[in-house]
């Protein structure tokens, strides 16, 4: 669970233009996935998740967007910052596969599943011919058992199926068959069961992680619902305003957080197993990217905020549990200050002076 | 208040079936409603609770009369809608509000917030026209938006205060039940908090009630008196919930509740083997026999769920549930 860095992402930078400016959507990111591991990235819109996942994968859209110079991006030692689309290409769906939250429009739908994942096959000779076994047959073979080893039934049957003729959940299924059948090193999953039904939702999450536990896979889980962070994650960075807030292993996390925001968070979420007497309101709203706040970018909305919240804060380890929890957030220097404080605390009702 | 309030809105027997078509057939949906009686009291907040195509979305617009029922009738206030005079259907019209969960998807974007606001209130013939801007300043800020929303447009607003701005539209005719079909499953978790508490104290100052329309259980939780589960166009179970959450009856709430993600993480990572989560994902419901049965993690062994529809049964006192074995 704690092995080798296999993705390092190191002073990621990517800008937006726009009509107020640079949209800053992605400011200063690093992180990095380890072999076997699953890492949840979360945070809420615009917190800049979505885009870190693709500009891992070479695909910010240039222009309006552009990744800064000194972001590095690598993969096993490679950089993939300024790596050739030929590369790109091949690293993609292969050395690092992806799903995303609506399968329907990653599938063509003029070509059926068994056709699409097949292409994957080929495309990165993930397949191995039997003796006297056809290229084409070994690549029809295997895409029929990894259609059965994400839950398909029939898959003979349903390799001929077009992708309107299936479920959200089954497309999915068909999205993990094919991000997953060329073994890759990691996978980033970017909200893969936000569009699903939740008894749905709860199918593919035991299938991914059973899956990753028999392939090793690494998987990068970019996600809003902090139950499924909960759920599945090993370890979690918190992103609010272009930035990693908060880095922790999942326990400590809900236990204990440490960063204002994810105390937020995890005060405003109802809980299914208790219902509270009021939820704690993170007031007022995210702020535009090309707007970010001077000093903390959460300083507008937080309960603690004080004057030296106008300089930013470094991400930096919190004091008793080491290198593995970090925050951004000057109380780690002054936790005085967070007595009395906080999102526990009643809020006025809406509406009255 | 789960019990003893004045019943506001009835459906006895409600059905609403649809022509079997090429959409049927193709994404296996189930948009019928099959025989939901359901009652909400004054103050009170019911949730109807389900997943995709489970009904819950048409059942709401049966009770809002914006479709007519195959079978079965809507009571309002012990009437039956189709019985109501022109005049009544107005105050029924005006006394049953919805609000949707992207409230500005129907909405002219060229009207500030203000015109929108005044053109309800004349249509409704509620405040005489030289005190419209007061009632407009009031409405505002009962959501918690400052006046000068007014002058805005809808493309101005973040998706919160959009949201709030719906609600104010629905309380400009004071209404009796606001029917809130996903209001908040667009919001991002901080944002939904505030709409969530917003509700609340709403129907603490003005004795409102809801009809809350939602998938996601865990906001069901905090905010229902009762909970009504459907499933296959069914009422599957109807409980106070505390008592659905604490003890749910039928296997399909079993298996809603158990497949929502916890808040705490487990100890070491387990695989999600919990026994009463059902394979396969919503499909037909078949024409005899127990909707939820091709899915049932733990039918009757005698055959007895295919044999007959169960019937909704009331165990205890506002307890009900449609299961042979439960």
């Amino acid at each position: 669970m704690t092995g080798e860095p296999l993705l390092e992402v190191r002073s990621l930078r990517t800008y937006f233009a726009t009509e107020q400016g640079d949209a800053r959507a992605v400011d200063g990111v690093s992180f990095e996935v380890r072999e076997g591991e699953t890492l949840a990235l979360v945070g809420e819109s615009g917190c800049g998740k979505s885009v870190t996942a693709l500009s891992i994968l070479g695909l910010v859209p240039e222009p309006p967007g552009r990744v800064l110079p000194g972001s590095s991006v690598r993969l096993r030692g490679e950089e993939l910052v300024g790596a050739s689309e030929t590369r790109l290409r091949e690293i993609r769906g292969g050395e690092i596969g992806m799903i995303f939250q609506e399968p329907m429009t990653s599938l063509n739908p003029v070509f059926t599943v068994g056709n699409q994942v097949s292409e994957a096959i080929r495309e990165h000779q993930s397949f191995a011919r039997r003796p006297g076994e056809s290229r084409s047959a070994a690549i029809r073979r295997t895409t029929i058992e990894w259609l059965g080893r994400v839950g398909i039934s029939e898959p003979e049957l349903r390799h001929g199926y077009y992708p309107h003729q299936l479920s959200g959940g089954m497309r999915q299924r068909v999205m993990i068959a094919m991000a997953l059948s060329a073994r890759p090193a990691v996978l980033i999953a970017d909200e893969p069961t936000t569009a699903l039904d939740v008894t749905v939702q709860a199918q593919i999450l035991r299938l991914l992680a059973s899956l990753q536990e028999e392939l090793g896979t690494a998987i990068l889980l970019i996600t809003h619902d902090l139950g499924v962070v909960a759920q599945t994650a090993d370890r979690v960075l918190v992103m609010y305003g272009g930035q990693i807030v908060e880095e922790a292993p999942v326990a400590p996390l809900f236990r204990e957080p440490r960063h204002p925001y994810t105390e937020g968070l995890l005060h405003a979420v109802p809980d299914l197993y208790r219902r509270r007497a009021r939820l704690a309101e993170i007031p007022g709203s995210v702020p535009h990217a090309a707007a970010w706040p001077e000093g903390c970018r959460f300083r507008p909305r937080c309960p603690y905020a004080w004057e030296r919240c106008f300089e930013p804060p470094p991400l930096v380890a919190g004091s008793a549990e080491g290198p593995a929890r970090q925050d951004r957030c000057w109380l780690e220097e002054e936790p005085k200050r967070r007595a009395g404080a906080g999102f526990g605390v009643a809020v006025r009702p809406a509406g009255s002076p | 208040m789960s019990s003893g309030g004045n019943v506001i809105l009835e459906a006895r027997g409600l059905t609403r079936r649809y022509p079997a078509g090429r959409q049927a057939e193709t994404t296996g949906s189930v948009r019928a409603v099959e025989g939901v009686s359901l009652r909400i009291r004054e103050r009170e907040t019911l949730a109807l609770v389900g997943e995709s195509g489970c009904g819950k979305s048409t059942t709401a617009r049966l009770l809002l009369g914006l479709e007519p029922p195959s079978a079965g009738e809507v009571r309002y206030r012990g009437r039956e809608l189709g019985a109501l005079s022109a005049a009544e259907m107005r105050v029924f019209r005006r006394s049953v509000q919805l609000v949707f969960q992207d409230p500005f998807a129907s909405l002219n974007p060229r009207l500030t917030v203000g015109s929108m606001l005044a053109e309800v209130l004349a249509v409704h013939e509620l405040v005489p026209r030289a005190k419209r801007p007061e009632r407009i300043a009031e409405l505002l800020k009962l959501v918690g938006l400052d006046a000068d929303a007014a002058n805005r447009y809808p493309h101005e607003f973040s998706g919160g205060q959009r949201q709030r701005i719906g609600v104010a539209r629905a309380l400009a005719v004071e209404p009796e039940l606001i029917v809130a079909d996903e209001p908040v499953s667009a919001l991002d978790v901080s944002i939904q908090a505030q709409v969530l508490n917003l509700l609340a104290d709403l129907q603490a100052r003005l004795g409102l009630s809801y009809l809350f329309i939602a998938h996601d259980l865990a906001v069901v939780r905090q905010v229902a008196d009762r909970v009504a589960v459907m499933y296959g166009g069914r009422i599957v179970e109807l409980a106070r919930a505390d008592e659905l959450f604490a003890r749910p009856l039928h296997p399909y709430t079993k298996a809603l509740l158990a497949a929502v993600p916890s808040l705490r993480p487990p100890e070491a990572r387990r695989r999600n083997a919990d026994p009463s989560l059902p394979e396969g994902e919503v499909v037909d419901a078949p024409s005899f026999g127990c909707p939820f049965y091709p899915r049932c993690p733990s039918p009757a062994k005698d055959g007895e769920c295919v044999a007959a529809l169960p019937a909704l049964e009331e165990r205890r006192a506002g307890r009900w549930v449609r299961c042979v074995k439960a």
